[in-house]
């Protein structure tokens, strides 16, 4: 079929086939429609429609929110109560890493690593990773903690030329020294591989480094689809030691402003812009001093409408 | 590079004494029941009938022993496996890494079918071979071909209680429950739910042809049942 009678062929058919066909052009990594999934009469995933053409997706929810059901739902491990759901699967290239993988717990991290290299061939680059790990061979699956678990788990995305990686919680039960090591080990890995990613997290920093775009859900609803590529600062976030005297900084300038009292103290959240560095400069010259500066993009404001 | 497929079921079935339990068990009850009440001699201890019906008592009893130890072994080592390992993820894990559902449910028949299978086999003929019994070489190709559909039968019971029923002790207790009912309560021959359920002994009859079709056809809807409710089936990652 030509180019042209194929996008006639599209205009001219119902909206499934329409769907369909535009998928086999351009297939999204990721396609929702009316996606519903309920359990025990209670909507986990509810009505979600989606279509995602990045390389790198990031799942943001709190807990409950659903993220687990839709990995599971883009699997095909459970099925639809209604729509569908069509993941950019490329089969053996797949590596899949749930929050709690029941890996075999009788082998051996020898006998585990074996049974990667049969299953997906040779460690993709040369890099020890299980002494970088810092697991011992004879160690019995079984008795590992969770957090060695976690990375017993994490050697499967190492080994063989994975074409997506799908990760839940990813970092879950690791220590901050294991978590930079393997988010960096991670990030090559990528870059490597050019692998594309679906990852679900809690941790915003997780969804920064890795992400071009995110999905947020809340309770199986989809509450934002947000692009982080080209993110510029909407609002800037300081706790300075004198909030007062800092507002009254603030009050002479033109600038839109407020502030949030939470366990950390008051914070000032003020309108991204130069003239807010001009406040406090100015304020820091009288003697203040600025405790925490954060720039607040898209993303950040969205998570803090997540949780209001 | 190895099938995941077969590491899966490896990895889930076969990973401790299941291929010895499942082979060597049932040989070893029938034969031991064999030897210890054997019905071919009679009252005063001399062997009556004649020859065939020796053959066909001693077969039968190591049949009967053998494969009630067997369906026990499958009990434990298909059904209530089956059950948990949908719902405490180790099968998920190995979907989540694209191993296809029906190869993994094929795969696993056939292995458990043939390590019955090959133990139940031995154990008939080190039956025959220690009383003397004598088979022609075409009864004793019947009685293999007819043995083996009975034996895939219970497999594919086993697998497909292990399927409808979500719970692992209820699903093991059905299946043996099925089991002894068929085993203590059907005893007339001539009736057809015999003559399905217990497609082996028929391995002398003239028509043994019927068994075999009805039994094959059994097979051949429970599998496609199973494998229906097993693809639509929600699975633990």
């Amino acid at each position: 079929m030509r180019e042209n009678d194929l996008f006639s062929f599209i205009s001219n058919n119902n909206t499934y086939h329409r769907i369909r066909l535009v998928m086999l052009i351009e297939r999204p990594l990721l396609f929702a429609k009316n996606l519903t999934k309920v359990f025990n009469e209670f909507p986990v995933i509810n009505d979600l429609n989606l279509e995602i053409h990045s390389d790198s997706l990031g799942l943001l929810g709190p807990n409950g929110s659903g993220k687990t059901t839709l990995i599971k739902l883009m699997l095909g491990l459970i099925q639809p109560t209604e729509g569908e759901i069509v993941l950019d699967d490329p089969g053996d290239d797949l590596r899949v890493i749930s929050d709690q993988p029941r890996l075999p717990e009788h082998l051996t991290i020898d006998e585990w690593i074996e049974l990667i290299e049969d299953i997906y061939g040779p460690a993709t680059r040369n890099v020890d990773i299980q002494s970088d790990f810092g697991l011992e061979g004879d160690w019995k699956i079984k008795a590992l903690s969770a957090g060695q678990k976690r990375k017993a788990a994490l050697l499967l995305a190492f080994y063989g030329q994975p074409k997506l990686i799908i990760l839940d919680e990813p970092t879950n039960f690791l220590d901050i020294v294991s978590r930079e090591y393997i988010l960096k080990l991670l990030k090559d890995h990528l870059k490597y591989t050019k692998s594309k990613l679906i990852i679900a997290t809690h941790r915003i920093e997780e969804i920064r480094v890795f992400c071009n775009d995110v999905i947020m859900l809340k309770e199986g609803e989809l509450l934002k689809s947000v692009s982080l590529e080209d993110q510029n600062p909407q609002m800037y976030s300081f706790t300075v030691d004198n909030p007062k005297k800092f507002v009254a900084e603030l009050e002479s300038t033109n600038l839109f402003y407020f502030t949030e009292s939470t366990y950390l103290g008051e914070i000032v959240k003020v309108e991204a812009s130069d003239a807010a560095f001009t406040a406090v400069s100015r304020f820091m010259l009288e003697g203040g001093s600025v405790q925490t500066f954060q720039a607040i993009d898209e993303l950040q404001r969205s998570i803090e409408e997540l949780l209001h | 590079m190895k099938s995941k497929t077969s590491i899966s079921v490896n990895q889930i079935f076969f990973k401790s004494i299941t291929h010895y339990a499942i082979t060597v068990i049932p040989l070893l009850a029938g034969v031991i029941a064999v030897f210890i009440n054997p019905t071919i001699f009679d009252i005063s201890g001399n062997i009556g009938s004649t020859v065939d019906d020796q053959n066909r008592l001693l077969i039968e009893d190591f049949l009967s022993i053998s494969k009630l130890v067997l369906a026990l072994m499958m009990s434990f080592f298909i059904s209530y496996r089956w059950v948990s390992m949908e719902k405490d993820g180790s099968y998920g894990f190995w979907l989540a890494l694209r191993v296809k559902r029906e190869k993994f449910v094929l795969r696993t028949f056939f292995m458990f079918f043939v390590d019955a299978f090959f133990g139940i086999i031995a154990g008939v003929v080190i039956v025959l071979i220690s009383f003397g019994g004598i088979l022609s070489m075409t009864k004793f190709l019947i009685l293999m071909v007819l043995l083996g559909i009975n034996i895939a039968l219970i497999t594919i019971v086993a697998i497909f209680i292990g399927e409808i029923i979500q719970d692992p002790e209820i699903s093991t207790i059905v299946f043996l429950g099925i089991f002894s009912l068929n085993y203590f309560f059907d005893n007339s021959q001539s009736s057809i739910f015999h003559k399905i359920t217990k497609t082996d002994l028929h391995y002398a009859d003239s028509n043994f042809i019927v068994p075999m079709i009805l039994s094959i056809a059994l097979i051949v809807v429970i599998s496609l049942i199973t494998l229906v409710v097993h693809n639509r089936k929600g699975i633990e990652i």
